[in-house]
Formats: structure tokens, C-alpha cells, sequence
């Protein structure tokens, strides 16, 4: 499977992802994930600017994008912990977004991913964040004292 | 939500209900005043592996709730002030959320926040996600909000 048919997978695989209206573009292996303006992305309506819940959602998506585009089986990991810093008002444009792995561990993958509007070069928002990578990191029902077994 | 319209001497309302975002998410008021419930709609899961709701519905729900908790403590410091404008503008600085494990596929979710201080033109609050059972979370999250206070009206 290529990155392209993993990204295509992921992004009609999550709900959430279209719900947002979240795409995906591919340059080589360069992904860069795309969200489109809609109204019902606004959080602040003076501005009008986009939710951060959004920004936060949207940076995390496409994070889990980058990691499930070259996992050899095409699965996002379990987010772990992320930490949004929010620079500018994400106003009522298209958002841009990167990610970059920085350590890719045995279980556990550091990742930070930023989001733009204009230009890369004055971001919006920047995500940095763990992610766990293993056949138990979506079981939701493992009982509460198995439960740092998934982050170990 | 309800279809009442925004109460122009009530800061909570705003940011509980007055977004378009928390609209189409479904986002209703809960029990408590900085609290917040997301129904499970199948449209807003996240890994379907999981079947829950996604992580970015809870980080939106956490990020609104605390927001909801800056408005709440800043009434609270103004009790006597009733002119929205005058409380200004809140931008989230940073958010962190941790995510504990994965919201169960069928549930709603409930976001609880305190704002716990506010000191230098910044409020500090933390927030918690869960299905019943504040002891069993979901996700915590602790987001840092950036207050402006505009002059006061002419």
C-alpha cells in the first residue's frame, strides 16, 4: 500500500476527519494536511476566528495522519498527551498543517506538527505530542490496572 | 442546547453556547456551572477501531469548558459588572491535554473546569473529561488563557 492509499484510508477511515473537512495532500513524502474554512469550524464569531478546539483537533489529525501514512499497516497510534500553543487567530482561511517526527521509539513516537495559514513562516499553532504505537493502543476496555501496559 | 437566545449579562453563556463550532458539535450545557456534555454522535468518532468519540471532540470540549471556567472566575472577581464588552477578550495561550485512555464507543462525554487563578492578565485553569465517573477520566487538560480587558465603553 502506498503513503497515498494509507492517508486516503485514514482520512475516510475517521469520522471526525469529515467532519471537519479535513484533506490531505502528498509531495513525495511530504504530507501536508489541509482544512478547508467552514462555518462550523468557528469558535470566536467576532473575528470570526476558527475554535482552538479545532486548530488542536485538526493539528492532532494530522499528526496521526503523517504517522499512519508510513506505518507499514496503515494504523494511527493512540495520542498519548498533546500540547497545543496557540500563536495567532486562525481566521476564516484554509489551514495548513506538517507534522515531524522527532524521536520514533519502540512504543513511543515524539512528534511536533505546525499549522499555518498565510505562510509557513508565521505559523498559527504548533502541536507537540507523544504517540504510542501497538495492537493494544485502541483497545478501549482494557481494564484500568492493565492500563500503563499500553504506554510502556 | 436550546434555542434560547445568548444573554447579553451572562459571560458563561458565550463561550457555553455561543459558538458555531460547539453547535455543530452538539455541545450542551451539564450539571454545574463550568461543565459541559458532548453527546456520542457517530459522525464525530476518531479511531474506529475504538468507536469513541475523537480525541479533537474532547480537546474542543476541554478547550470550551475552559474557557466557559475564565468567564465564570471573571464574573466572579466583577460581580457588579454586567457589560460583556467590558470583560474583553480570551485567547488560549496553550492547551494541554493528556489523554488517559479512549472515550467508550457509544457515550457521551462530560468536560468539568476550574479556572484556579488568574494573575497577571492570565488565567490558569485545568479541566477534566469523563464519562460518569470523575475517577475514571478520559482526559485532563491544562490550558493557560490570555485576558484583554477593552476600554470601557464611550
Amino acid at each position: 500500500m502506498s503513503d497515498a492509499a494509507r492517508l486516503d484510508a485514514f482520512l475516510a477511515a475517521w469520522p471526525y476527519a469529515r467532519f471537519l473537512g479535513m484533506m490531505g495532500t502528498l509531495e513525495g513524502e511530504a504530507l501536508t494536511s489541509v482544512l478547508p474554512f467552514s462555518t462550523h469550524l468557528v469558535g470566536n464569531p467576532l473575528i470570526p476566528a476558527l475554535h482552538g478546539g479545532v486548530v488542536g483537533g485538526f493539528l492532532e489529525l494530522a499528526a496521526l495522519a503523517e504517522l499512519a501514512a508510513s506505518a507499514p499497516d496503515g494504523h494511527a497510534p493512540r495520542t498519548v498527551d498533546i500540547t497545543i500553543d496557540y500563536l495567532r487567530p486562525a481566521r476564516a482561511l484554509t489551514t495548513y498543517a506538517r507534522a515531524e517526527v522527532i524521536k520514533r521509539g519502540r512504543r513511543v513516537i515524539n512528534l511536533q506538527a505546525t499549522a499555518w495559514q498565510d505562510s509557513p513562516a508565521t505559523p498559527v499553532a504548533t502541536l507537540r505530542g507523544h504517540f504510542v504505537v501497538g495492537a493494544q493502543s485502541t483497545d478501549p476496555l482494557i481494564p484500568a490496572e492493565r492500563r500503563d501496559e499500553r504506554i510502556l | 442546547m436550546t434555542d434560547e437566545p445568548m444573554s447579553a449579562d451572562a459571560p458563561a453563556d458565550l463561550a457555553g453556547r455561543g459558538t458555531a463550532q460547539s453547535l455543530a458539535l452538539g455541545f450542551e450545557t451539564a450539571e454545574g456551572v463550568c461543565a459541559m456534555r458532548a453527546p456520542f454522535r457517530a459522525d464525530l468518532v476518531g479511531d474506529p477501531a475504538g468507536g469513541g468519540l475523537a480525541g479533537g471532540v474532547i480537546t474542543t470540549l476541554l478547550d470550551q469548558t475552559c474557557g466557559m471556567a475564565v468567564s465564570v472566575a471573571q464574573r466572579a472577581r466583577q460581580p457588579r459588572e454586567a457589560n460583556l464588552n467590558r470583560f474583553g477578550t480570551m485567547a488560549t495561550l496553550d492547551l494541554r491535554i493528556d489523554f488517559v485512555r479512549p472515550a467508550r464507543a457509544g457515550h457521551a462525554v462530560i468536560a468539568e473546569a476550574e479556572c484556579y487563578s488568574i494573575a497577571g492578565g492570565v488565567a490558569f485553569v485545568r479541566g477534566l473529561a469523563f464519562e460518569t465517573d470523575r475517577a475514571d477520566p478520559i482526559a485532563a487538560a491544562q490550558a493557560a488563557f490570555m485576558l484583554t480587558e477593552l476600554p470601557p465603553r464611550a
